[in-house]
């Protein structure tokens, strides 16, 4: 059953002294199809560097050289601290979104106009001291999301990074100047 | 006699070849048949046809499987079957990938077990009820068939990432008691190309053939990085 093994060649012809021939002794190896022996393949050879289609979309099966700079020195496991602090900032954003919301559906159904509004504000500890902390987590988490995002779709690490950097320091100018405003 | 078609892909595009269809059969009892009887030249990879060996992992109708326990009747779409290589992997011919790759990454995920006592003699004592061993069985019988591989889109994208079952086989490494290198295992996933990677789509739980849950593992790596670098180990 199995395999119909072909009983073509069945005593192996004597190899000439390949590195792998054996001592024809071993009962059950004798008896395994020879074939298999001669044709011990080796991984990596071949098949494998030949750039057949398949009918999948394997645009670079070959693997990308890695990242300029990934896990060297100072940089060494960026992706993760990159995680931890999206993470951790998106702890912080949690609440303060839903505050952030509160404010807004208060404000506009209570009929607040500007002049109250930045009246509770001018001044306020709590208020400048939560919006700031909003908008350094805003900058954070959206500028490692967007990094993260680019960097998967246009594989061009270096401009993910820089339209990350861009992006932070944007958030934090107009998110500061919006709280300077505010208070 | 019904008769089954099946599209095969053979390199070039699908050839067509009609097949009885019988009860009980499987795909690979379809694609054998086809090889002994319709063209012996078509090229697939099988061994154990029992759900053990993990070798006939195609893409049947789609949907990465094992072949061999894969009954027609539950796939087949108007007697219609539609086999390709699986996906993700070069293709060597016909229905044969190359698993050099795949296995590689077992290797770069540290997938190694590292012992804490080379040459003991005694058995190691671990309760099998702690919860990291319960993490560390629930993911051990992984068979290396590549379905999770094929069915990851992660790994379409980006194919420098790890995939989800060398990530599994670094998760119960790092839950096994007997290791002795539980921060390598966790560095050697957290770069660039590691768990990070994962979108959490989950379409290697969906297909594991084995209900294994690599999105699971690959949480569960996320989450023991976060605490090893609060902790100062990375």
């Amino acid at each position: 059953m199995g395999l119909e093994d072909c009983p073509a060649q069945n005593p192996l012809p004597p190899r000439a002294p390949a590195e792998r021939a054996l001592p024809a002794s071993g009962g059950s190896e004798s008896r395994r199809e020879p074939r298999e022996r001669v044709a011990a393949k080796r991984p990596g050879e071949g098949a494998r560097k030949d750039p057949r289609t398949t009918p999948h979309p394997p645009a670079a099966l070959r693997r990308a050289p890695p990242s300029p700079g990934a896990g060297e020195g100072k940089r060494r496991h960026l992706e993760l601290r990159l995680f931890l602090a999206q993470r951790v900032s998106a702890m912080v954003l949690a609440p303060l979104v839903l505050l952030h919301l509160g404010v807004i559906l208060y404000a506009v159904r209570g009929g607040l106009s500007a002049t109250e509004i930045l009246s509770r504000t001018k001044g306020s500890v709590v208020w400048g001291g939560l919006y700031t902390l909003f908008v350094l987590a805003v900058a954070v988490h959206g500028a490692i999301g967007l990094r993260a995002v680019l960097r998967e779709w246009t594989r061009h690490p270096r401009l993910a990074d820089a339209a990350a950097l861009l992006f932070g320091a944007l958030a934090l100018v107009l998110g500061f100047r919006a709280v300077l405003v505010l208070t | 006699m019904a008769e089954l078609v099946v599209d095969v892909w053979r390199g070039a595009g699908f050839e067509t070849f009609r097949v009885p269809f019988l009860e009980s059969q499987t795909v690979l009892d379809a694609v054998t048949y086809i090889q002994r009887h319709l063209d012996p030249t078509l090229s697939y990879r099988f061994a154990c046809r029992v759900g053990m060996c993990g070798s006939c992992a195609m893409t049947v109708n789609g949907v990465p499987r094992w072949t061999c326990r894969t009954h027609v009747s539950k796939v087949a779409k108007n007697g219609r079957l539609e086999i390709r290589p699986l996906r993700n992997l070069p293709v060597i011919k016909d229905l044969a990938v190359d698993m050099a790759g795949f296995f590689d990454k077992w290797q770069e995920a540290g997938g190694r077990f590292v012992p804490t006592q080379p040459g003991a003699q005694e058995f190691a004592r671990v309760d099998p009820e702690s919860p990291e061993r319960r993490q560390a069985s629930a993911g051990i019988e992984c068979i290396g068939c590549g379905v999770c591989y094929s069915a990851c889109d992660v790994v379409a994208a980006n194919p420098d990432y790890l995939g989800p079952a060398a990530l599994n086989r670094a998760w119960t490494l790092v839950n096994d008691a007997r290791d002795g290198d539980r921060v390598g295992h966790l560095a050697a996933v957290a770069d660039d190309a590691g768990c990070h990677a994962c979108h959490s789509q989950g379409s290697c739980a969906r297909h594991c053939p084995n209900h294994l849950n690599p999105t699971g593992a690959i949480a569960g790596l996320k989450r023991e990085l976060f605490r090893a670098v609060l902790k100062g180990e990375l």
